[in-house]
């Protein structure tokens, strides 16, 4: 294994854990872990640029309650790792070809991680009935191991999802470049600003109070941005 | 139930403890820390029976050696791991304030098994409610816009300000939580915090609806450089992203994935 998978492998366990098991400090969110992935993969760019673009898509769902989340660790780490094995193999001109193929994989990894993530709560259940038995037995120290056996778990799934993931896109990324690689390149012309502008629609939409007048308020301070820049350059 | 006697029990915790000024005796400021340090693991166990019941009690262990002794602590502690759920960040109040009244309960107060049961029902609620509606949909998506920003401006540190932005006040909850709930007892939640809350909501949200406009007019003005109708995409793209948040009938993830695959199409096809 080359070291920047074995460090990618890391990445996926380390971004899992914070997620939810372990302090939830963000590095989870794709915009970091495009950009830790970037800087393994030694296209820090590339990896930020991608995470950022994800980052977008991944403020549509909120960790609310029960509701088990999109997978947006791996979404991140395997978007930027994918953006930066395609940028190895392609010719420089066609720089928008590895962020399509990026920015596909890691919708792809977000959304089909969802399960993995779901199964691990799942097993949760049992640690937490083993650890109420042993507190019942009168051995409360079993409690702190429960939940170091938890993180432990939610890191190992993490980065073995991550890797698998990683494994898949990168093979179908190949294939598809080899398939036709012009096809990808004049789409990517189209589709990234696309979803750019998808994703900070996404966002705003976040971001704004509720009703139809904050909806208007975003508008007209646009289109008075807008002005402004037509103005300028007029 | 209101928050317990004495002008500010909690500096006597962030002292030492000793139950001057209302505050009962037992937990000291160590205690407390100890317990900012634990909840980092609140959700260790996270899942959809108990939700947070065992991080909450493993969050809270500290205390239980502290008021149950070696003896009484796994009973003392199987009375915690039940069903418990908030918001993580905003957890911290819980802790302090489930601390309080099970010091009060062991320095001989008023207050029974009940009575700390009935608390955790009521403050995991309503922490969730203000903790998912500041930090999930307010303090996350203004930092990451704000982040995202920097990048398309063609800065690399947008990752660390988005990083910055969010864990400051965080890590400032999550210290102060513990102790200002310990100091409160379940007066913590109560309408001066909502009122606040909601204050600053309204504020960092009309802070984001300007962020969001200057993050789409400068993806659309760099695409407008380039030359091409790259500003165009932006744009419907934009349109297209609204008009998806007002029923979101299918996941975003997805809708992004549909926009690549219709790219492919016509890139394909189109020639």
């Amino acid at each position: 294994m080359s070291p920047a998978l074995l460090l990618t492998g890391l990445l996926g366990g380390w971004l899992a854990a914070d997620a939810t098991a372990i302090a939830q400090l963000l590095v989870s969110q794709p915009l970091v872990g495009g950009a830790l992935t970037g800087l393994v993969w030694g296209d820090l760019a590339g990896g930020v640029r991608v995470g950022a673009l994800l980052q977008l898509f991944a403020l549509a769902g909120l960790p609310l309650g029960g509701r088990t989340p999109h997978d947006h660790a791996a979404a991140g780490v395997v978007g930027a790792a994918v953006a930066a094995i395609v940028g190895q193999s392609v010719p420089g001109p066609l720089l928008a070809t590895p962020a399509l193929l990026g920015v596909a994989a890691g919708l792809g990894a977000a959304l089909a991680g969802q399960p993995v993530i779901h199964w691990v709560r799942v097993r949760n259940e049992g640690l937490v009935r083993w650890a109420e038995a042993e507190v019942a037995a009168g051995r409360p120290g079993a409690l702190d191991a429960a939940q170091w056996l938890g993180v432990a778990h939610a890191a190992a799934v993490g980065a073995g999802y991550t890797l698998a993931a990683l494994g898949l896109a990168a093979t179908a990324a190949r294939w598809v470049l080899a398939y036709d690689g012009l096809a990808v390149q004049r789409a990517a012309v189209i589709a990234l600003p696309a979803l750019w502008g998808v994703g900070a629609g996404v966002a705003a939409r976040q971001l704004l109070p509720a009703g139809r007048g904050a909806l208007a308020l975003f508008l007209a301070l646009l289109v008075f941005l807008f002005a402004l820049r037509l103005a300028g350059a007029a | 139930m209101s928050g317990i006697g004495g002008a500010d029990p909690g500096a006597d915790a962030r002292r030492g403890g000793a139950g001057a000024g209302g505050a009962p005796a037992g937990v000291t400021t160590g205690d407390l820390w100890r317990v900012v340090g634990r909840s980092l693991l609140l959700q260790a166990l996270f899942n959809r029976e108990r939700m947070q019941g065992q991080g909450l009690a493993c969050a809270l262990r500290p205390v239980a050696r502290r008021l149950a002794g070696p003896q009484g602590e796994a009973g003392w502690l199987a009375r915690h791991l039940g069903y418990f759920n908030t918001h993580p960040v905003l957890a911290a109040y819980a802790l302090g304030a489930v601390a309080r009244l099970e010091a009060e309960r062991a320095a001989g107060g008023d207050v029974t098994e009940e009575t700390v049961a009935h608390a955790k029902a009521a403050l995991g609620p309503a922490l969730a409610a203000a903790g998912d509606s500041l930090f999930w949909s307010t303090c996350r998506p203004l930092a990451a816009v704000i982040g995202v920003l920097w990048v398309a401006q063609g800065s690399p540190y947008g990752p660390l300000v988005f990083w910055l932005l969010y864990n400051v006040p965080h890590a400032m909850v999550r210290a102060r939580g513990v102790f200002a709930g310990y100091a409160m007892g379940l007066a913590v939640v109560g309408e001066r915090m909502r009122v606040g809350l909601n204050r600053l909501r309204l504020v960092l949200r009309l802070t984001g609806v300007v962020v969001a406009a200057a993050l789409v007019d400068t993806l659309a003005a760099g695409q407008a450089a380039g030359g091409g109708p790259g500003a165009l995409w932006v744009l419907a793209g934009l349109a297209v992203g609204l008009a998806w948040s007002e029923r979101r009938r299918v996941p975003a993830g997805a809708l992004g994935l549909a926009v690549i695959g219709v790219a492919l199409a016509w890139a394909t096809l189109a020639r």
